[in-house]
């Protein structure tokens, strides 16, 4: 059989089978403070009288730059973090996960472990990530 | 001997190509997660890479298995491969902490899939040796 109806019928079908499952499975929204009781503003962080800084990104990002006194909590590395946070942590005090920008999702994944490890729902996910809250600094 | 050889090889890699693709057609929008980790493109350009990238593995990879198809499977799949690696590579050199998101919910950092894929793309040119180049060039 010639490559182009190789290609042709090898694409065809795998685009018949996107089509299917597009039928098939809803797009997750993305989550916004609206859609989202976990998501925080970066101007409603600034409201909050007391909270935790968690970054939710690699130790080697956190290394670099990261919020003042935030505290390390990957998912690749979660124990070491964890155990730093528990012991300033108390039940009821809120914590504030980030990572890098609007696409980024650990601070969400994060939020949401924290949130069962620590059986407390006072763990929110900052929108738009350290690049936004940097952003409403500088304003 | 080596046309045996070829079609071996052809069907262990177009196996784990159908395997690592049914594992993400069953979990469409965690793959879809996956590809947003990444962040080399969101909204609807993630949405379409997750729902066309499984379904492609899957027949690049059945096609790799048939010896009429084979070449096809062989260039889309070597295609999707360098893909994957210069998206890991991206991910690898912006340290981000993320899982491949190659294999579903089975959890593979980036060294070992990057590994993983050499060994595949040198499993690939052992069959373009073996079982394509007469069909390439079929006077030779």
């Amino acid at each position: 059989m010639p490559w182009w109806k190789q290609f042709s019928l090898i694409l065809g079908v795998a685009l018949l089978g996107a089509a299917v499952g597009a039928a098939l499975n809803e797009r997750p929204q993305p989550q916004t403070a609206e859609s989202d009781p976990y998501a925080i503003t970066s101007e409603a962080v600034r409201l909050l009288p007391t909270f935790i800084w968690v970054d939710a990104r690699g130790a080697d990002t956190f290394a670099e730059e990261h919020l003042e006194s935030a505290i390390n909590i990957s998912l690749d590395n979660w124990d070491a973090g964890f155990f730093e946070l528990i012991e300033v942590w108390e039940p009821g005090m809120t914590i504030v996960t980030y990572c890098d920008g609007e696409t980024c999702s650990l601070s969400k994944e994060v939020a949401e472990r924290l949130r069962e490890e620590l059986g407390d729902d006072q763990v929110f996910w900052l929108e738009g990530g350290i690049s936004t809250w940097r952003g409403s600094d500088s304003k | 001997m080596k046309t045996w050889i070829g079609h071996i090889f052809s069907a262990i890699i177009g196996v784990f190509f159908v395997w690592a693709g049914t594992l993400k057609v069953l979990e469409v929008p965690e793959f879809y997660q996956s590809v947003l980790h990444y962040q080399l493109i969101d909204g609807w350009a993630a949405w379409a890479v997750a729902l066309v990238i499984p379904n492609l593995e899957i027949v690049a990879g059945l096609a790799l298995i048939v010896p009429r198809l084979r070449f096809g499977g062989f260039s889309l799949l070597t295609l999707l491969l360098l893909i994957f690696q210069a998206g890991l590579l991206s991910a690898w050199f912006r340290e981000l902490n993320i899982d491949c998101g190659c294999l579903g919910e089975e959890s593979s950092s980036i060294p070992y899939a990057l590994t993983r894929n050499l060994f595949l793309l040198a499993g690939l040119v052992v069959i373009y040796f073996i079982s394509l180049t007469k069909k390439i060039h079929p006077h030779d």
